[in-house]
């Protein structure tokens, strides 16, 4: 087998996405644009991700790996990656596993959620995502990005045929000290959140379950679906399976009524673009009052009965 | 032997909105809540005691300045046998404090950690530690079950997934906040936690690679992405596509209102954007319909 | 380690931590409970504190408390919808040492004053409610129930310093009154501006600051109302009496918004950044119906006994906590010195109020609340004072000047007041403040 990392040049970067079931990590299609259409796919059925990546990849390198072992997988991938940088891998679940492995192997700086990536430079968030910071790094670099920061811009050029790397199979333990017993499937009401077309979502602002529980119903009258952000989910206002953003469910809604929602961008990168953006907030200058077409400065507790009764919904 | 890794940090901080200095409120310093699950994960472990896992030990290890004291010490009155902090700067970079924290806890059964810290947020610290130890990892977990014969976990994964682990030798484990609630401490272990000692040890000085931050700002969303125009059309179509000059869009509203005319307005313009009428919903917005 | 201790304060308010303070200085085993994270975090509004009580406690407080604005011009204000009349007294004096009143936020300042005590050696417990008291074979009180696991603190003394509505002396069944006439509500809003915006609009440099209180504002709601300075916020807000809030129906928001929007008050405060909104029921201190305050091994300190001064625009909290509580201290101290902490063994706290400020000033101020609270004084002295003003400077040519004496008289009868009525509320006012 040939060994086509070798054959580029250095500092040329690379998006390592990982796959399960032949799908690629949120945000891997992202990952591959920001490494200028490079990408490698790692897991399962990975030969199949790389329709998912159609127009945004012009070189493909796919290795079938299963298991779970980010720390014996990133020693497998560690040797082909020579200096290729940056290194960039989705802030997905299974990316924010591999990626700090594949950077102490590598013994290279570690970035974490980027929103923009370049040559030895990226932007990164924290602190919830209110505070961004333009980062520099001198050598090679592993870098991840918020799914959904990026956007891409797929090209209608030729798809390229995949390369297949042959790996080492990962030295595993006899016995693994963690094992994979089950992948659970997104709950059916998940499914039916990330395929709706209108979507009434609450944060932390909306004060509790009664005011959840208030907004879906308003939802149903607007045949939209009921979302929320993970600070509401956690707290138990609603269930699991209605949180929106990279850790939670993805959604393409085309209206979006967002109420005490302060619009992280774990948050907001889930949220596709909608073409319609309401949003209720005190903050008149959070991030999701920025994004809205209507920005209503007002008490969102307030504001739902009132909503409901101009909608015909029991207060 | 247990290791929880917990962060002493700001639980309410302001954000300047011009240049994203982040003022602390000196009083709110302390572990998050993911960090305050993961003690609790490790006292309730080690109190079933699984089978060829742990003792009964818990020791709480926390990498930064003096403040954290007051946390390691109340982990201590909540049932932690040790406390150990490794003295370093606030903003040392997550491989450096990885490498010192895991200087502490090489040699334990299970490092529990919280899934993500409430300022950095990477969630790597935890990831970076096991393999610096070389030992398996579990992230991310919402819920972790202790039986005699092991240790039963659930992750999050991508999509609103979760896989399902069985842990059962040596591993680095991080935990949401969700997944358990502090115990309360007891009156006397609280009295005797306030003279207790917190061990101090003075790290080597690591030396990982690691980037430099050179400027801050808040955060602002990007514009949202634009389809490139098509490059066959003629120039005055491209740059209307581009500046999206002819495609019809409200513009940005922004009002401050009581809630009566807030929803009025709101409902005005899902009226204007065609939501109220479309097929399958029968939304008749009038104040004549009864709201009882 | 067994919780047990000589003294246990509850409440990690003024009163609280001076008791403890005095307690630990004098070499006795303390322990402070405070329900809150840490002392202060309930109390989240500030307030003009007299600062002198801290002479003797904490010499050189000035320096070392967080304080915000010295309070170097007060104003008096009497107002109807329309009209203002203020008396502005301004003094250098109370800007310098020993100084007067300050502006603070209450959860520095209280954090603060409980230091004091912990560096006095007293053991604070934070984030722990007092449920109940303990109580021995005898009846007499020995201890505090906490809700904390394993969470009983035995001590010989317990010291109620748990603010308004004392939930402990009333469980030792010293307070019998909680009827709504007994209380005042205080709301606050807090606006923020920069330093720069509120020298500019004060009028004052520096540290100082400016106290602005008002009567005849509050809606027709028996009250009064507040303006105070921080260092880069303003404070604004009413104390209204109970019974007579709840009459009137209406909220204290709106009331709030109506004295922000008084011509004379609006350009002080328009336009700042609301930071908080808070309301709290204040005891009104009241001489002729101070509760109960020594049981057997339980002394009542501060809000909880009552000791506050409120009544319309007297608004004295901060200061009579701390010497009630540094009295229970005391008596604390010598109770169990002398090996009897029964209720004759403690019952020198009561004396000690009386020989200090703290009873003296209740005492002499007896018959204020109720003149403050009066129609007279809320309504019809407000219209009367600024009607005479507004006669005595419209110019009316050509038309002579009329006299002041003339003008006072038709207005006086205008008003429909007897004489009788002026010169009885003139006496009171003499006899308490004279
Ligand atoms: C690795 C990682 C992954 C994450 N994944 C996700 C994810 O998938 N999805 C997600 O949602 N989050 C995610 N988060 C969390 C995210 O960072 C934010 O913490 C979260 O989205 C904030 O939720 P919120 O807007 O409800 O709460 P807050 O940020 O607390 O905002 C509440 C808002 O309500 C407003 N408000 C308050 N009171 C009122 C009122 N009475 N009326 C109107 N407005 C009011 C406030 O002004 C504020 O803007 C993730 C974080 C990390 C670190
Ligand atoms: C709006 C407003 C404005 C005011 N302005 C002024 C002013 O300008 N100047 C002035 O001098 N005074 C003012 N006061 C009055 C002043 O605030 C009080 O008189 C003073 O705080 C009383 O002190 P304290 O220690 O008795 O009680 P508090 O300050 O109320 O302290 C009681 C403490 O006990 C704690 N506690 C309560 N119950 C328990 C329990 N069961 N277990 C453990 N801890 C408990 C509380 O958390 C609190 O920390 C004002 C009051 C209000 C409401
Ligand atoms: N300085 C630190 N000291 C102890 N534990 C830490 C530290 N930084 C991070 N952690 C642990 O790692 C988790 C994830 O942090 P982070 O990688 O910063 O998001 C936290 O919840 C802690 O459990």
């Amino acid at each position: 087998m040939s060994e086509p990392l070798d054959a580029t040049g250095a500092m040329t970067p690379l998006a390592v996405v990982p796959v399960r079931d032949g799908r690629p990590a949120p945000g891997g299609s992202e990952a591959a644009a920001a490494a200028g259409g490079r990408a490698w796919l790692v897991g399962t059925d990975a030969e199949q991700a790389t329709r998912e990546l159609e127009g945004t990849v012009v070189e493909v390198l796919v290795s079938e790996v299963t298991g779970f072992d980010p720390g014996a997988l990133a020693t497998a991938l560690a040797p082909h990656l020579g200096d290729r940088s940056p290194v960039i891998l989705p802030a997905s679940a299974d990316g924010r596993d591999l990626a700090p492995h594949l950077a102490h192997r590598l013994d290279r700086p570690l970035v974490c959620a980027a929103i923009e990536v370049s040559e030895g430079a990226a932007t990164v968030v924290t602190h919830g995502g209110r505070i961004e910071h333009d980062i520099v790094f001198d050598g090679p670099a592993v870098v991840t990005i918020q799914p959904g920061a990026l956007g891409v811009d797929p090209d209608e050029g030729p798809q390229p045929s995949p390369a297949v790397v042959e790996l080492e199979p990962p030295a595993t333990a006899a016995v693994a000290a963690v094992d994979l017993e089950a992948s659970l499937p997104p709950d059916p009401a998940t499914m039916d959140l990330s395929d709706a077309d209108r979507i009434v979502a609450g944060g932390a602002g909306v004060g509790g379950p009664e005011a959840m529980e208030l907004l879906g119903r308003i939802g149903v009258a607007l045949g939209a679906s009921l979302g929320a952000t993970r600070v509401v989910t956690d707290a138990g206002w609603t269930e699991p399976e209605r949180q929106i953003g990279t850790t939670g469910v993805e959604v393409t809604p085309s209206l979006y009524v967002a109420l005490g929602i302060s619009g992280a961008v774990q948050h907001v990168m889930g949220l596709g673009a909608p073409e319609h953006v309401i949003s209720v907030n005190l903050d008149r200058s959070c991030p999701m009052m920025g994004m809205a077409d209507l920005a209503v400065v007002c008490d969102a507790q307030e504001l739902l009965p009132a909503l409901a009764a101009r909608l015909g919904v029991d207060p | 032997m247990i290791a929880v890794c917990m962060k002493s940090v700001a639980r309410r901080v302001e954000v300047d909105a011009l240049d994203a200095t982040v003022r602390a409120d000196p009083t709110s310093w302390g572990p998050s809540a993911a960090d305050e699950a993961a003690l609790e994960v490790a006292l309730r472990i080690a109190q079933v005691g699984i089978a060829e896992v742990v003792a009964d030990d818990v020791i709480a290890v926390c990498a930064g300045p003096d403040r954290a004291d007051a946390m390691l010490r109340t982990a201590l009155a909540c049932g932690a046998t040790r406390a150990v902090r490794v003295d370093l700067a606030a903003d040392a970079d997550s491989t450096v404090v990885a490498a010192a924290l895991a200087a502490v806890v090489a040699g334990c059964d299970l490092v529990i950690c919280g899934d993500h810290s409430l300022d950095r947020g990477s969630g790597s610290v935890p990831a970076l530690v096991a393999a610096e130890l070389g030992v398996a990892q579990a992230l991310g977990c919402v819920a972790v079950a202790a039986a005699p014969d092991g240790l039963a976990a659930a992750r999050r994964t991508d999509r609103g997934g979760r896989d399902l682990l069985r842990i059962g030798g040596p591993a680095v484990i991080s935990v949401e906040g969700p997944v358990a609630r502090l115990r309360r401490a007891g009156v006397p272990p609280l009295l005797e936690s306030m003279d207790a000692a917190v061990e101090v040890t003075f790290p080597e000085p690591a030396r990982r690679p690691h980037a430099r931050v050179v400027a801050s700002r808040p955060y602002r969303p990007r514009p949202r992405w634009h389809r490139a125009p098509d490059p066959a059309a003629p120039p005055l179509r491209r740059i209307l596509d581009l500046t999206e000059a002819m495609t019809e869009r409200t513009p940005p509203r922004l009002l401050e209102l009581a809630a009566g005319p807030a929803a009025d307005a709101i409902v005005a313009q899902l009226g204007d954007w065609g939501y109220l009428t479309a097929a399958g919903n029968d939304v008749v917005p009038t104040e004549s319909r009864s709201v009882e | 380690m067994s919780a047990d201790f000589d003294i246990c304060v509850v409440g990690a308010g003024p009163a609280g931590s001076a008791a403890a303070l005095v307690a630990a200085r004098a070499g006795k085993s303390v322990c402070l409970l405070e329900r809150g994270p840490f002392p202060g975090s309930k109390n989240m509004y500030g307030g003009v504190i007299y600062g002198r009580i801290l002479d003797r406690l904490v010499p050189g407080w000035w320096d070392e408390a967080p304080l915000q604005r010295w309070i170097t011009r007060r104003c008096t204000m009497v107002a109807t919808e329309t009209q203002s009349l203020t008396v502005d007294y301004r003094t250098d004096t109370w800007g310098r040492p020993p100084y007067n009143g300050a502006t603070a936020l209450r959860p520095e300042f209280d954090a603060w004053l409980a230091e004091q005590a912990v560096d006095a050696g007293s053991t604070l417990i934070s984030s722990t409610t007092a449920t109940g008291l303990l109580r021995g074979d005898d009846g007499a009180v020995v201890g505090v129930t906490t809700d904390r696991p394993d969470g009983d603190v035995t001590a010989r003394v317990v010291i109620a310093c748990d603010g308004v509505n004392s939930f402990l002396a009333k469980e030792a069944g010293l307070y019998p009154h909680d009827e709504a006439e007994h209380f005042t509500l205080g709301v606050k809003e807090v606006l923020g501006f920069s330093r720069q915006e509120i020298e500019r609009r004060f009028n004052v440099r520096g540290r100082d600051g400016v106290d602005i209180e008002i009567v005849g504002a509050s809606g027709g709601i028996a009250g009064g109302g507040f303006v105070y300075t921080n260092l880069d916020s303003v404070a604004v807000g009413l104390v209204l009496h109970l019974p007579a809030l709840a009459a009137s129906n209406r909220r204290p928001e709106d009331l709030i918004a109506d004295l922000k929007a008084h011509p004379a008050i609006a350009p002080l405060v328009e336009g700042g950044e609301l930071l908080e909104y808070s309301a709290h029921l204040i005891p009104e201190g009241h001489y002729d119906a101070l509760p109960e305050i020594v049981a057997d091994g339980l002394l009542v300190a501060g809000d909880a006994a009552g000791l506050c001064l409120t009544a319309g625009i007297w608004l004295e909290g901060v200061n009579f906590a701390i010497g009630s509580g540094a009295a229970a201290g005391e008596t604390a101290i010598s109770a169990l010195t002398r090996g009897d902490v029964s209720a004759e063994g403690l019952e020198g706290y009561r004396r000690r109020l009386e020989g200090s400020f703290v009873l003296a000033d209740h005492r002499k101020l007896r018959l204020v609340p109720k003149l403050l609270l009066s129609d007279r004084l809320q309504r019809t002295y407000p219209e009367l004072v600024c009607r005479i003003v507004e006669e005595m400077f419209t110019i009316r040519n050509p038309a002579p000047k009329p006299g002041l004496g003339r003008i006072a008289r038709t207005e006086i009868r205008r008003a429909g007041l007897k004489l009788r009525d002026l010169s009885r509320d003139a006496w009171t006012a003499v006899r308490s403040y004279g």
